[in-house]
């Protein structure tokens, strides 16, 4: 999945980048509200964790400007205002969450991964169709009780399928969401050659990846 | 406090409404009293001047007074002319026997006041309606009723507005200095934030000894940056608290400050920059102590600033210009004396720091968005320090074609 930090004190955010690419996230990183707004207008984003100070436009600025752009991303808030007033205008504003510096590592990646639940409206932990299952936490992907053995790269496109599913979704956005540099993967046929991969590997569970013309791919129940 | 002040204005405005009730009253009644009397007075004169009297006491603008005769078997004739509402006998008893001072008694359906005396075996009595007094009373009631809302309004939104001035002041270094707190602790989490994500990260999974290594080599650096943010901060926390400068001895400005400055060079040299000194009173630039027995061109300045302050101005000042400066730029420090004052001056080839905004820089925790690094708070030190020290910080465009950061001091008499 692709996320945006949006944070300008440098140590920081190289530690949140290590952690977030380690965790299996695709990560844009910026230092600068202005940036930011940038780079939400050109990409897909997963889920976007956003400071509040930074120079060029406060993280509460672009938040506001991203809601306003009818924009709705869900946004992580990561900020030392631990004021009671301050959490409340940020979650007002548009927030989704937020977390007070300094924070706990492990609650940081729980917290985004409650984010991602949201717009399928899947309160379980896993995903999944069929017998297929795919637990973001642990990382592990099982066909029935068999544990299936993927890439990150084909985990990263699986969980996506996953999580859209029953809906299309377009070979942009799996290109945007399992590749740091999405032009990599649109302009080849290298998603083809994953997804086929991917077939085989879970060929043995009731969940079927389909190829929708024009559209993308699917996953369906067979 | 504005309710207080409200109180107490009731409780004056009623025990004026009262006394001014009761003046008008009195006046009013002594008034007609005094007409009755008149009246009577002129009733009761010989026939011949009877006429002549009463014409002297009617008056068109006051209320009629009318008079009346009763006789000693109880008939009563009006002496006025018509119309004269009608007296009852007993009434006209009460009244003479009262004799000295008007009684107050229904007549006609209205109350009157009534003044009554003997003449011969029959009573002669004078009356006047009674609205002469109740109806001014009524009016002046009324309008005192009417004002006293007005009054303690216009006396409690008074009072609050003189609250509010008075509590502005307050109010604002109330809020100042919890904006400080704010950016402080902003500016502390920061540091502790990555101390944190970097411990987390490094034990979320089994890692090999060269990633442990670097995570600590990390956290070192940060636990570094934390402790210069806590240093700075409790200095500033120092100086709002105590705004004397400590007494100071005079001391030489430029070996204070050559020396502090020479702890940046690995640091500039390291990044490709050079830091040039040029400290009058030191016989050339490298030079690791001064050689007393050589002739200076320049006397060395010197001034009544703690040794101390000097170290961490400068400290913080070629920080800066480290920072600003970037990889490969040069920082130069000069020290020297002019028309009086000694100067320090601290330059830097950065992009060099607006007019518009050489103002706000000084303010703490204000952050260059150009440079990264740094809290935000050396500049807001040197301010103070130089200020509380009796001393002028000026920011020029240097030579260099960065920022020229001049602090100067009165010289001390050596």
């Amino acid at each position: 999945m692709r996320l945006l930090l949006a944070e300008d004190d440098a140590a920081l955010s190289d530690v949140l980048e290590r952690g977030l690419r380690e965790a299996g996230y695709v990560v844009d990183h910026v230092a600068d509200g202005n940036d930011a707004l940038d780079h939400l207008a050109v990409y897909e984003y997963a889920v976007c964790v956003l400071d509040w100070r930074m120079p060029g436009r406060s993280g509460l600025d672009v938040l506001s400007e991203m809601r306003r752009r009818r924009n709705s991303t869900p946004v992580l808030m990561l900020t030392a205002r631990d004021a009671p007033t301050d959490r409340v205008e940020a979650l007002d504003v548009g927030a989704d969450d937020y977390l007070v510096k300094p924070f706990d590592y492990g609650e940081l990646l729980a917290r985004l991964r409650a984010l991602l639940r949201r717009p399928a409206g899947d309160r379980s932990a896993s995903v999944g169709v069929g017998t297929l299952t795919l637990d973001p936490a642990a990382r592990l992907v099982r066909v029935d009780s068999r544990l299936v053995d993927l890439t990150a790269r084909e985990f990263a496109i699986l969980e996506l399928l996953l999580r859209r599913a029953p809906a299309a979704v377009s070979r942009r956005s799996i290109a945007l969401h399992a590749w740091p540099d999405e032009s990599d993967a649109v302009g080849s046929n290298t998603i083809e050659v994953h997804i086929a991969r991917i077939r085989s590997k879970i060929a043995a569970s009731t969940a079927r990846i389909e190829t929708v013309r024009g559209l993308g791919y699917r996953v369906g129940s067979a | 406090m504005a309710l207080g002040a409200a109180a107490i204005s009731l409780v004056f405005y009623l025990l004026t409404a009262v006394a001014a009730d009761l003046i008008v009253l009195h006046r009013l009644e002594a008034h007609l009293d005094a007409r009755l009397s008149e009246t009577m007075a002129a009733l009761l004169s010989p026939v011949g001047r009877r006429q002549a009297a009463l014409a002297a006491t009617a008056d068109p603008d006051d209320a009629p007074i009318f008079a009346w005769r009763v006789s000693a078997a109880g008939t009563v004739t009006a002496l006025s002319p018509p119309p004269v509402p009608a007296l009852s006998a007993g009434v006209a008893r009460s009244a003479a026997q009262q004799g000295t001072a008007p009684i107050s008694s229904t007549v006609g359906g209205r109350t009157f006041l009534l003044l009554g005396r003997p003449l011969g075996g029959d009573e002669v009595v004078v009356g006047t309606s009674a609205a002469e007094v109740a109806t001014p009373r009524g009016t002046l009631l009324a309008a005192e009723g009417a004002l006293l809302p007005v009054v303690l309004i216009a006396v409690f939104l008074v009072a609050e507005l003189i609250g509010l001035r008075a509590a502005m002041p307050l109010e604002r270094s109330r809020r100042e200095r919890l904006d400080f707190t704010a950016d402080a602790s902003h500016e502390l989490r920061t540091p502790l934030s990555v101390i944190e994500a970097e411990v987390g990260l490094a034990l979320a999974v089994d890692r090999d000894a060269e990633q442990y290594r670097r995570a600590l080599e990390r956290v070192a650096g940060e636990s570094a940056r934390l402790r210069g943010i806590v240093d700075d901060l409790l200095w500033l926390a120092r100086a709002d608290a105590l705004p004397d400068a400590p007494l100071a001895e005079p001391v030489a400005l430029g070996p204070i400050v050559a020396a502090c400055a020479r702890r940046f060079d690995p640091v500039l040299r390291r990044n490709g920059g050079t830091l040039e000194l040029a400290i009058a009173g030191l016989a050339d630039d490298d030079a690791a102590t001064p050689d007393d027995d050589a002739p200076t061109a320049e006397i060395d300045p010197v001034v009544r600033v703690p040794p101390e302050w000097i170290d961490r101005l400068v400290s913080v000042l070629v920080d800066n210009a480290c920072r600003y400066a970037g990889a490969g730029g040069t920082v130069e420090v000069g020290v020297g004396s002019a028309a009086g004052r000694a100067w320090l001056r601290v330059e830097d080839s950065g992009p060099g720091i607006s007019p518009d905004q050489r103002e706000a820089v000084r303010r703490r925790f204000h952050r260059s968005s150009q440079v990264p690094g740094g809290a935000g708070l050396g500049l807001a030190i040197a301010d103070t320090m130089v200020r509380v020290t009796q001393g002028r910080l000026t920011i020029r465009r240097s030579p260099l074609g960065g920022a020229e950061v001049e602090a100067s001091w009165p010289l001390a008499p050596r």
